[in-house]
């Protein structure tokens, strides 16, 4: 497969976006703490990722009570998880035979 | 430059952060202070091994749950598991509570033999313990991805077949084993603790 690096997916090439993609991927929802702790990232970081990539559709964003306490909870949603898939895909054709 | 980045090593990071806090290491070290100390008084003659067993059993629960209430749960955050992982965890639960309900059951018919029974039913004794604390331990490492339960059911094994092998000096050296590997994980368990709380000092959710 011959793959322009070109069409890598900008979104998800930058690293704390990754970082936020690659935690999000394994499980079906986390709060913002969760995945600040997870990502090593600060919070202007978080925020800043994370509006880009609700922006793409690739997560969603939601408010819920969680034992009578507010939680921010982020969840890929499919189109993020199908493009993380193919992300993940292209990049190790993109690698294959790299020594 | 494209970050390499460890798929297995990240998804593994994520499900032990639920648990690897030190709690775990702290309860299984005072569950078996209490073992040892209930071993060591049925040593020494006394034969209220049962009652000190369930006086320490129920004090580690209530530091264990104590310390996930007021000081670990409140800096996690909140993590939901996807089904399929839900589905297997709990599998792996049930196993562990049939292996559970299965040594309360064996642990009753033990302690109603007369003692000194006889060399076959120490050695019975010992291989149930020991196939219990390995397999338990490694059911829970395996679940939990934390790699040291392993370790710990080999830890707590050990001092089993001491039990029947080793001639008594003072108190059975075996009983001695037990207090080695309950403080090894006590240490251990306040060691992680401390650098949780250190690393993850409370923050108000946004």
């Amino acid at each position: 497969m011959n793959i322009p690096i070109e069409e890598i997916d900008k979104i998800i090439h930058e690293p704390a976006r990754m970082k936020i993609m690659v935690t999000l991927y394994f499980v079906e929802s986390m709060d913002a703490i969760f995945l600040l702790r997870q990502t090593n990232l600060t919070w202007g970081n978080l925020a800043t990722h994370t509006k880009k990539l609700e922006a793409a559709g690739y997560i969603e964003v939601k408010k819920e009570f969680i034992k009578r306490k507010p939680h921010t909870m982020f969840l890929l949603t499919e189109r993020g998880r199908d493009a993380f898939e193919a992300y993940t895909k292209k990049m190790k054709h993109l690698f294959e035979g790299f020594t | 430059m494209v970050e390499k980045t460890n798929l297995a090593k990240i998804e593994k990071k994520i499900y032990s952060a639920l648990f690897n806090d030190g709690t775990l290491d702290i309860l299984g070290g005072l569950y078996l202070l209490g073992l040892g100390l209930s071993i060591l008084l049925e040593d020494l003659g006394f034969g209220i091994s049962e009652e000190i067993m369930l006086y320490t059993i129920i004090p580690a629960f209530v530091v264990y749950f104590a310390l996930i209430f007021f000081v670990t749960n409140p800096r996690k955050g909140v993590m939901k598991l996807p089904e399929k992982v839900k589905r297997s965890k709990t599998k792996l639960l049930t196993i562990q509570v049939i292996w559970l309900v299965a040594a309360l059951i064996a642990g009753l018919y033990f302690s109603l033999q007369p003692a000194n029974s006889g060399l076959l039913n120490d050695i019975s004794v010992s291989l149930f313990w020991i196939a219990g604390s390995i397999i338990l331990c490694s059911i829970a490492a395996y679940s939990l991805k934390i790699d040291r339960f392993y370790v710990y059911g080999l830890l707590i094994a050990i001092p089993f077949p001491f039990r029947i092998f080793t001639k008594k000096i003072f108190f059975d050296i075996s009983t001695s084993m037990f207090f080695i590997v309950a403080i090894i994980m006590l240490f251990w368990g306040i060691i992680l603790l401390i650098r949780f709380i250190k690393n993850t000092p409370k923050t108000d959710t946004l």
